[in-house]
Formats: structure tokens, sequence, C-alpha cells
């Protein structure tokens, strides 16, 4: 005889403890874009000034 | 026990006692032997905090619940992954900023009598006393636990296993504080997460593949396959509110305090979820797939289906390192706990009650003190393993969520929390644990409702209730609490 999990059962594993893992990949992905452009903007504030200087002379 | 086993036990022991050295030539003051001088990362922060969240229980009893009942055992797993997202999301930030710009608080009594300006220390006693009465049995219970499990496994005497567990604990713990703890707890949470994924895999490829194992498991009762078999609205929902217990945890809510800046609990969240929910569905999957694979010579006791399993499919070394990784789950819960109830003892009795300025050589040394005091207190209680006092630990897990758990969701984002509220919502919390539940146990409540639901709404309620009663938040603590939503630490 053939069997399966309940449809409640295949849910219940499915969906609210990997959902709770796709949330916390998903945040951690944001946090490194948040990052990234983080280091870019202050990067280019610190080549504002060298810029300045470069355009002055 | 093979020899190979004992190697690698022996091996086992001499990390966590270098982990604990170099923990000690680190700490050089008593924020560091408290909370690891606030430096935790994501990383160690965010698996260090599932190891001593989670006990031998992961290892042992979810698992041993599972074979023995299916699948509807696993809505306390469900109950737990998402009640500690929800801590980690809302409590963890909010609580690491508080109690650095709260005059740096450095523990949870520490935390509420700096937040209410409380001068009468009532707040430091009830809540420094009941985390040292309950850690006392926690860990005590847990000692019993691993204690017994290497007994009945190993046919090791129980006061051997008892004393050599509780000196390596007391070992790596009274020397390195709270950078040990964190990083022997980093490096068995991981040794946890492994064997947890280890062995459900292996365990399915020695079984054929998913649809043999089914059919197996459905051969023997269908109910195994089914989430609600054999459940009711209430007992659902009593397993899920488990989840309610992570508010309240001073071992778990330490953790937060102690991590370096905010922006690491995202982060720390992210790795700790991932951790936590490939570690539960792990231990599910190990008792299910038991329940196949021992079809033919059932187990006689049902938690030990993890240890079979590990001496079963696996090579010595490996099965040492499995047998290691239940180990850990113990240790790892025990020494958290070890070093809060001795920084209750230390920071909030000793120096918030009789020595204010006590200076930090001398307050370190009374915190390695109070670890030694609390542990030989644990392990006599531990020689008997029968004693009733033991039993208070069942109180603790829902004990704890609904002394502390509405008392720091409130006082953390409600500004009009007051001092009294959060004393009358800890003792409501508290008597409401234990009453209910002797009155379910008399017959007297004729269902069952664990009864962290009624002790953390009761609590919540009276919070509320006796803080609306009169207006006592000054204009001080205002601002405090709006200062905490400007902090960028």
């Amino acid at each position: 005889m053939e069997y399966s999990l309940t449809l409640a059962s295949v849910l219940t594993l499915l969906v609210p403890m990997p959902l709770l893992v796709v949330f916390s990949i998903i945040s951690l992905l944001r946090q490194v874009m948040n990052d990234r452009k983080q280091n870019v903007q202050s990067e280019s504030l610190n080549i504002n000034p060298l810029l300045e200087k470069r355009d002055a002379s | 026990m093979s020899s190979i086993t004992i190697t690698v036990f022996i091996l086992y022991f001499a990390i966590l006692f270098v982990i604990g050295y170099l923990a000690y030539r680190r700490t050089s003051n008593v924020e560091d032997y408290i909370l690891g001088g606030r430096q935790l990362g994501p990383f160690i922060g965010g698996i260090s905090t599932g190891a001593s969240d989670m006990s031998g229980w992961l290892l042992l009893g979810l698992p041993g619940a599972v074979y023995l009942s299916g699948l509807s055992e696993i809505w306390i797993g469900v109950g737990l992954a998402i009640g500690a997202y929800i801590n980690w999301q809302y409590v963890g930030k909010r609580i690491r900023v508080y109690t650095q710009v709260a005059n740096n608080s450095l523990t949870l009594p520490d935390f509420l009598e700096n937040r209410f300006r409380d001068h009468s220390k009532s707040l430091r006693i009830v809540a420094s006393v009941f985390i040292l009465i309950f850690f006392a049995f926690y860990i005590s219970s847990g000692l019993v636990g691993g204690a017994v499990l290497f007994e009945t496994t190993f046919g090791i005497s129980y006061k051997t296993a008892l004393i050599v567990g509780s000196a390596v604990i007391i070992g790596y713990t009274m020397i390195g504080g709270f950078f040990a703890v964190a990083w022997t707890d980093f490096f068995q949470g991981l040794l946890m997460f492994l064997a947890l994924i280890t062995i459900p895999i292996v365990a399915l490829f020695n079984l054929g593949n998913w649809k043999d194992a089914i059919n197996t498991i459905g051969s023997i009762s269908v109910e195994h396959l089914d989430v609600f078999a054999g459940t009711t609205a209430l007992g659902i929902i009593s397993l899920l509110a488990w989840g309610l217990g992570y508010f309240g945890q001073p071992h778990v809510i330490v953790r937060f305090m102690a991590m370096t800046t905010s922006k690491d609990i995202t982060i720390g969240r992210s790795v700790y979820t991932i951790w936590n929910v490939a570690a539960i569905l792990g231990a599910i999957f190990t008792g299910f797939f038991g329940i196949a694979y021992f079809v033919g010579d059932p187990l006689a006791n049902p938690e030990t289906v993890f240890i079979v399993f590990a001496q079963t499919l696996f090579n010595p070394w490996v099965t040492g390192l499995l047998l290691v990784a239940v180990l850990s789950a113990i240790m790892s819960t025990i020494s958290s706990q070890l070093i809060i109830a001795a920084s209750a003892l230390s920071e909030d009795l000793y120096k918030g009650l009789f020595r204010k300025n006590a200076s930090q050589r001398e307050l370190m040394w009374v915190a390695r003190l109070a670890v030694l005091a609390i542990s030989i207190f644990a392990t006599i209680l531990a020689l008997n393993p029968e004693s009733s006092v033991l039993s208070l630990v069942g109180y603790a897990w829902a004990g704890f969520g609904a002394v502390f758990g509405p008392a720091i969701l409130l006082s953390l984002f409600w500004k009009k929390t007051t001092k009294n509220g959060v004393l009358a919502g800890m003792i409501v919390g508290g008597v409401t644990v234990i009453v209910w539940s002797e009155l379910t146990k008399a017959g007297i409540i004729p269902f069952y409702l664990y009864e962290i639901i009624p002790g953390f709404f009761g609590s919540l309620l009276a919070v509320i209730v006796v803080s609306l009663m009169k207006d006592t938040v000054s204009k001080e603590m205002v601002e405090e609490f709006e200062a905490v939503n400007l902090s960028e630490i």
C-alpha cells in the first residue's frame, strides 16, 4: 500500500520554519547590499576632497 | 564505550579547556567576565545563542517524541522557531541599546533597576533571587539528565559521569567567564548542527529513499504521517505557546546585551534562525526516520534514537563526534545558565546591595567564586536525582517566560510602564504559573493548557493595570526611553 504525508503535515513542515529561513536570507542579503552602498558612499566622500584639490591646482 | 570514542571525548574536553584559557587571558574586568565586554559578533552570537538555548531536549527529547508519536509532535518545534525569531526581531536590538543607555546595565535585574530608577532595590532583589533559584535547579536538572544518559548508554557510574561533567563545566566557565561560555557554545553549536544534519540524511540513504521511508512509517501507523493525529486545538496552542517563553529567558536575553552593535543583531538573527530551523528539522527527521529504521527492533527508550543512530550508522570516530554533540547540547545550556546565576549573585546581590564601590578585581573573584558555589550546590543536589526539589525545574521555562517576558517587553516598548507595574507583573506571572499547574494536576482545571499562557497574559495585564493606576513616570525616564529610539549603538 502507498502512503503519503497529509497535506496539513506537508504545509506545516514546509511553510512556517522554511519561511523564517527565507526571511533570514533576504535580511542577510539586504544587509550586505546596504553595507556595500555605504562603503561606496564613504569612498566617494573620501575622493571628493582629492578631486577638489586636483581641480583647484 | 570504545577507546576511540573515549579519545574523541578527551579531545573535546581539551578543546573546551583551551578555549577557557584563551578567554581567561582576554578577560580583564567584570563587564568582560559577565557580558564579554559587549564584543560578541553576529556569527558567534547567533550560533552560541542557539546552543545555549537548546538543551539535550533537542537531540534526545524531540527526536524521541517524534519517534514515539510521529509528526503530531512537531508543533513545539514550530512554536519555538517562531518565538525565537520574534524575540531576535523585536527584543534584540532594543534591549542591546537600552541596557547601555540605562547606566550601562550588565544584567537583567540591573537593567530593571536602572530603567525605573528603583532606589528601593526591590526589582533587583526579586529578579535576581528568581534567577538564582530557578537556574540552580535548572543546572542541577541538566547535570542529572547528562549523568543519567551516560550511565544508561555507556554503563559509566552515575556519580562518575556527574562529577566529571561538573568538573569540566566548572573549569572552563569559572576561569574564562562569558567569553569562554560564548566561544565554547559556538563550538558546541557547530557540532550540534553538523550532527543534526548528518544523522537524518544518512538514515534516509540507509532506508532507500523518501517514498520507501514514508511507506514503512505509514504501514506501522498512518497517524505518524499526520500533524493533527491525536491533537486538540488547546493542545496545539499549548505547544505553540512554548515560543512565548523566549521573551523572558535570561540566558538568551543576555546574548543580545553582549552583541557589539545593534547591527550585529540583525545579522545574528539570520545566522541564528538558519541554525535553529535546520537543527529543529534535523531533530524531527531523526525521530521520524527512526520509526522506519528501527521497525524490526523497536527502541526500549525512544529518547535514545539519536544515540542509537550514531552508534549503528557510523564508524567509531564519527560516532564519538556525534555523541560529543549530545554532550555539547547539555553542557552549553548549563554553562550559560551558570554564568547568569553567578552574575545574579555577584553583580546583582553582592555589588548591588553590599559593595557598591568594590574594585573590579574583587568583583571578578566574587563572580568566579559564585560560579564555583552554584556549581557545587547544583552538583550536590544532583547527587540525589530522585529529589522532589528538582521537580521545580518543570516550572522554569514557563516561569521565566511569565515573570520576565511581559516585564521586559513593556519596559522596552511602553514608556508608561512603572516600577510597581513591573513588580506586580513579575509576581503575578510567577504565582499564576505555579498555581495554574497545581490546579491542573489536582483536576480542578478540567482541561490542559500550558501554564505559560495564563501566566504570560496575567502578568502582561498586571503590568499594564498597575502602571496605569498611578502615573509615576519621571521626565528623566521618558527622555531616556526616547533616547533609545534615536541611539545609533
